[in-house]
């Protein structure tokens, strides 16, 4: 990757992406891919198929990328395709009978020594399955809200719903996750 | 206010603006009611629980994650280009044998028309060469003669 392109904007980045420079798109995938990757862990847990998905995101960003006309910021639009991505994949899943085995409240497993310290890994792994105790909708907006940190206007603007319900749905959802991380051993 | 207003007030309060009187209202029954108090900081634990970054990823993962993407991207572009060579081919090949086909039908068609008119002029071909005996079966004065 070319360090000169290291310090470009997003808009001058894609602007050379758009003229056939994929060194210009390369960096756009390094200074996203965290953002994007931490939207698809939130919304499917640490699965192997984040990376996979994830890789999917920028692919058919790349593909599309005329479409793009800079109306939102480069980072909502590539989670509003991860979130798209994310929910296809869940919908896939269902499909074969295998997210009933992800969701189902009894198979979350409790964290075992509760007097240890909390360690990064096992912090994400109680953040991943609480979340994953989340109904799917719901998911979602405490995914963006939450682990994103976007605005509760940007939320209702990138699931393209009304800001009511995206309100009622954040406080099921921090209610539903309050339960879940209590659930799985977390004490305030 | 019930409890349960109250409760929806402040978990709205985390995420979105509360009008002045909103605020008073939760402002004075967080001052007179500890468990209210105790489930808000709940909640702001919670949230910063959430927020805290996933996983120390490092630069090689980047590059690694980075290189994956711009492979793919290659490998489609390679894909595209020699699909689009694959197509040209493909006609090219099959221009001769879709004129061959139509040559070979054109003179089955010939010599159909050879066979059952004994011919092969332009009334023939035409379809006009039995014009003339339906003229005859259609006239009442060549059927009484």
């Amino acid at each position: 990757m070319s360090k000169h392109l290291l310090n470009y904007s997003d808009d001058e980045l894609l602007t050379f992406a758009r003229q056939g420079n994929d060194e210009a798109f390369a960096v756009i995938v390094n200074r996203y891919q965290q953002a994007v990757l931490a939207t698809i862990r939130g919304m499917l847990g640490e699965v192997g198929a984040v990376q996979d998905i994830g890789q999917d995101v920028f692919i058919r960003f790349y593909k599309a990328i005329d479409n793009f006309k800079g109306d939102a910021k480069l980072r909502t639009y590539l989670t509003r395709i991860a979130i798209n991505l994310s929910l296809n994949e869940l919908q896939k899943r269902k499909r074969k009978s295998w997210l009933t085995f992800f969701r189902t409240n009894d198979a979350l497993p409790e964290i075992s020594d509760r007097s240890e310290s909390w360690k990064r890994k096992e912090h994400q792994e109680l953040i991943d399955k609480a979340l994953l105790s989340l109904e799917k909708d719901l998911r979602a907006v405490i995914v963006l809200r939450l682990v994103d940190g976007f605005s509760t206007k940007e939320v209702a603007e990138m699931l393209d719903m009304p800001l009511g319900t995206v309100l009622s749905r954040l406080s099921r959802a921090r209610t539903q996750l309050q339960e879940a991380l209590i659930r799985l051993g977390y004490h305030h | 206010m019930n409890e349960s207003k109250i409760k929806e007030l402040l978990i709205k309060s985390l995420d979105a603006d509360l009008s002045a009187a909103e605020e008073e209202r939760l402002r004075s029954a967080l001052e007179s009611d500890a468990e209210l108090r105790r489930l808000k900081e709940q909640l702001m634990q919670t949230q910063e629980l959430m927020y805290v970054a996933p996983g120390e990823v490092g630069e090689e993962d980047d590059r690694a994650f980075t290189n994956a993407v711009m492979d793919k991207i290659r490998l489609e572009k390679a894909d595209a280009n020699s699909s689009e060579v694959d197509f040209a081919t493909q006609l090219h090949r099959i221009f001769p044998r879709f004129a061959v086909a139509c040559c070979g039908l054109w003179a089955l068609l010939l010599l159909g028309v050879y066979i059952t008119e004994g011919r092969l002029g332009t009334d023939e071909l035409m379809g006009l060469s039995s014009l003339m005996e339906d003229a005859y079966l259609s006239d009442p004065f060549f059927m009484e003669n």
